[in-house]
């Protein structure tokens, strides 16, 4: 628990299991699996379920269930990000402050009562409170209005075009049994209309779901769904082993050959969901000069971090989003491996002699984070830059960030379909900045907030994504791919639901 | 622990105003805990910046810290925490929104269960095992024994846990690797945890029994014609038994409060697994209460150990 031995013990600890493991397979042959049926499946997250409650839990173990359990008006799911009506079947703007949505008939709770405009009404009160932790969502909102026990209208402030994107997290709640309970007791049995109705749930223990025979979109497989929580990645593996779980989160590298080398597992992999990106001061020197910024991503060697540290579970990035984003801009700089331009940039800005500065890291920001922070450094020490890394806890480091007292820090985030929350999110915007500030890329920002059409906005995203990758607002480097583990006789794959690249069904999505 | 001089047994009365008068003295040691809980938990970084989402703002930040209480001193703060904790609340989880002793309470039986086997198993493997090797001294099993004694005071605990997994969940398959509610479920993680336990006892038995097998007055009971048995057991064993419980009650404290890291391991739904995930999502009520619930189970468990001692040797009763 002590800070010191952790990378150690644990980098001794999975190195061992997978050398023994690869040991002894020959000898001991595999442990049969005892035979169940896909009816039911076991899923081992790394974390606990905080809440049930949508509005009191926002954290990833809490959204997983939030999603299979709850539905939102619009979601955008699968590795592209489709746009699929959930409770909403149509919306339209009358105006382009004014947003109506056409609620979907005959949909009932998990307790059979139907669902009406009244329930999305509450809920997006509700979720506009100071206690909720989704407020921030609906701060445009003015006025929620029902036209008809399937028709809502809501107003805002001003044109907010994403807002679709931007709603996928608001879960809906039955107004009924969440005014009756509050959020303690709602967080515990919760009232939906998703795919999915808990019935069971003890804490730290497990929580099992059972698919809804009478949901809209027909009754969903598996039957049955244990989700159970647990830390240490090499119990999740052991129980992955034994055949007692199906899909098991968090694999570390180490163990990815362990399961890539018994016949009944396989390994999932799948691409950058939450890359790093290494923040500039740009307010403060010697990060104002832009010329010292685009140096340093000539300087890095991408590939090798990927190949050497990450063995090839990873992808190179060279700005903000992938190339297989719709926010993502052609037309931009690839950054590459190239020392001469760097020295180039780094004299052209009166920096050839070199500069040294503190990276202001958060503690297990990444995978392998202390060895790919090593090797970055010794790459930058190359063109004379000495960097001094700190690693701090993240209760230290966020305030820190939040207020710009860094000249270069990192942060990363989810590969996700609005680019205005990635752009938001990490302060990229003027007004939210106290580290970067660009009038072009504010000016784009607010121009896409007003561009409801979806490939215009999306031309207008790749213009910002091309200026900010331009002025080098970060230092590129790579995203690390997420490792599953699953046993073959269930064939899961990943299934994005709320543009977000990191929640994933665990049933088998319809169309 | 007790240097208390030797009398004749109390009256009942007598007793139990012993038994008051050492409760009274766990009011200021659980004070101190609960001081010493409060001030380094806010020593390590502020929660509102842990809990809500980097992206939040100054004004949610602001909200979050009026609601708990953060805004105010921490003298004002820990007054408030005391006042609450007599009335047997000790705050509301900021994760799970739920009274944070609830929350602790109910992780109890699952930690009691395995420490309590444990403990069992400690009892039984250590003495036996201690006794034997004592009786056999010198021979290869006594070489045998305090090679294991070694080991298993020596293994890391996180580390024996998961090879115990690999083992005997992975290759053997005769035990679930983790989780709760079987008896099976129990074997891996009471193993785990009492293995060091197991190695220290064994040691003490054995040199306390060789100390005691050496003295005058074994010799007296073997030259009476007392059976080896009873000769080993009633008068070895008693005596040796004295600074054995002193280690042992300090132990099971120990072991209560030890448990974090094979519940972790084996995501045994304890007090462990859960004060280990409460520090580090910065839920401090959760962390204040286990603390303080912690060092009460430790204080009641010295106070049995106090106890047990009369009923061992007479020459330490309380007046």
């Amino acid at each position: 628990m002590s800070d010191q031995p952790r990378i150690t013990r644990r980098q001794f600890v999975t190195s061992t299991l997978g050398v023994s493991a690869a040991l002894a397979t020959p000898a001991w042959g595999q442990a049969p699996a005892a035979p169940r049926s896909v009816e039911q499946i076991t899923v081992l997250q790394l974390d606990e379920v905080a809440s049930l409650d949508p509005l009191a839990d926002f954290t990833n173990p809490g959204l997983q269930m939030h999603a299979h359990i709850l539905e939102p008006l619009i979601d955008f799911t699968g590795p592209d990000f489709k746009m699929t009506p959930k409770l909403a079947l149509r919306w339209d703007n009358p105006t382009p402050t004014r947003w109506r949505f056409k609620l979907r008939p005959n949909v009932t709770w998990h307790d059979g009562t139907p669902f009406t405009a009244e329930d999305v009404k509450y809920t997006l009160e509700t979720a506009k409170g100071p206690t909720s932790v989704k407020n921030r969502y609906l701060a445009r909102v003015q006025k929620i209005d029902i036209l008809d026990p399937l028709t809502i209208q809501v107003e805002l402030d001003a044109a907010y075009a994403p807002l679709l994107g931007s709603w996928v997290y608001l879960y809906i709640v039955q107004k009924k049994a969440y005014e009756a309970g509050g959020s303690a007791e709602f967080g515990k049995k919760p009232v939906g209309t998703g795919p999915y109705r808990l019935v069971e749930w003890q804490k730290q223990q497990q929580l099992v779901l059972e698919a809804y025979d009478k949901h809209w979109n027909g009754p969903h497989t598996p039957k049955r769904i244990v989700v159970r929580g647990i830390r240490e990645a090499g119990t999740r593996l052991a129980e992955l082993q034994t055949g007692r779980a199906d899909i098991v989160f968090g694999v570390p590298i180490e163990l990815a050959k362990t399961v890539e080398s018994n016949p009944q597992l396989k390994l999932v992999v799948q691409e950058g969901v939450r890359p790093p990106y290494f923040v500039f001061n740009s307010k403060k020197p010697p990060f104002e000069d832009r010329r010292v910024r685009q140096a340093m991503n000539y300087a890095v060697d991408r590939e090798g971090i990927v190949k050497g540290i990450l063995q090839g579970y990873g992808e190179v990035r060279t700005g903000p989003f992938s190339p297989t984003q719709a926010a993502f801009s052609p037309s931009g700089p690839q950054y590459k491996l190239d020392l001469d331009r760097a020295r180039a940039l780094l004299k052209e800005a009166g920096k050839d002699g070199g500069f040294s500065f503190t990276w202001l890291l958060r503690k297990d920001f990444m995978v392998k984070d202390e060895e790919i922070m090593q090797a970055l450094a010794n790459q930058l020490g190359k063109v004379g830059i000495k960097v001094n890394l700190q690693f701090l806890e993240s209760s230290v480091y966020t305030p820190r960030y939040a207020d710009g007292e860094f000249e270069m820090s990192v942060n990363a985030w989810g590969k996700s379909l609005e680019a205005d929350s990635v752009i938001t999110g990490l302060r990229w915007l003027s007004e939210n900045s106290k580290f970067y500030g660009n009038p072009q890329v504010d000016a784009a920002i607010g121009k896409a907030r007003s561009t409801f059409g979806m490939s215009e906005r999306t031309a207008v995203y790749q213009e910002a994504d091309r200026l900010l990758r331009e002025d080098a607002v970060g230092l590129f480097t790579h995203a690390q791919s997420e490792l599953y583990g699953t046993n073959r006789r269930y064939p899961w794959q990943p299934w994005a639901y709320a543009g977000n690249a990191g929640l994933l069904t665990y049933y088998v999505p319809k169309g | 622990m007790v240097g208390r001089a030797a009398g004749v047994a109390p009256p009942l009365p007598a007793g139990l105003l012993y038994v008051f008068s050492r409760l009274g003295q766990l009011v200021p040691t659980l004070l101190t805990v609960s001081l010493i809980a409060f001030v380094l938990i806010r020593l390590s970084g502020d929660p509102a910046s842990l809990l809500l989402t980097p992206e939040a703002s100054e004004a949610e930040r602001r909200a979050f810290r009026d609601a708990h209480g953060l805004d105010r001193s921490l003298p004002v703060q820990y007054l408030l925490f005391l006042g609450n904790l007599l009335r047997g609340d000790l705050g509301t989880s900021f994760w799970q929104h739920e009274p944070a002793l609830r929350v602790v309470l109910s992780r109890f039986p699952a930690t009691l269960l395995l420490s309590l086997t444990a403990i069992a198993i400690v009892i039984v493997l250590g003495l036996a095992v201690g006794v034997v090797a004592a009786m056999f001294r010198g021979t290869a099993l006594d070489w045998l024994v305090m090679a294991g004694v070694g080991l298993g005071q020596s293994v890391a605990t996180f580390w024996l846990g998961l090879m115990l997994i690999l083992i005997f969940a992975v290759f053997i398959p005769l035990f679930p690797p983790s989780g709760y509610g079987t008896p099976a479920q129990l074997v891996l993680p009471a193993v785990t945890l009492a293995a060091y336990y197991v190695a220290v006892t064994t040691r003490l038995t054995r040199s306390g029994m060789l100390e005691v097998l050496g003295q005058d007055f074994i010799r007296t009971a073997r030259a009476k014609g007392l059976g080896e048995s009873a000769t080993i057991l009633r008068h070895g064993l008693r005596n040796a038994l004295v600074p054995i419980t002193t280690v042992l009650g300090l132990q099971i404290g120990e072991l209560l409060a030890g448990a974090v890291v094979t519940e972790t391991v084996f995501a045994w739904p304890g007090v462990g697994t859960l004060v280990l995930d409460a520090i580090t999502r910065r839920d401090y009520p959760v962390v204040q209460a286990t603390i303080v619930l912690i060092a009460l189970a430790y204080a009641i468990v010295n106070l049995a150990v106090d106890l047990v001692y009369g009923a061992l040797d007479p020459r330490v009763r309380v007046r």
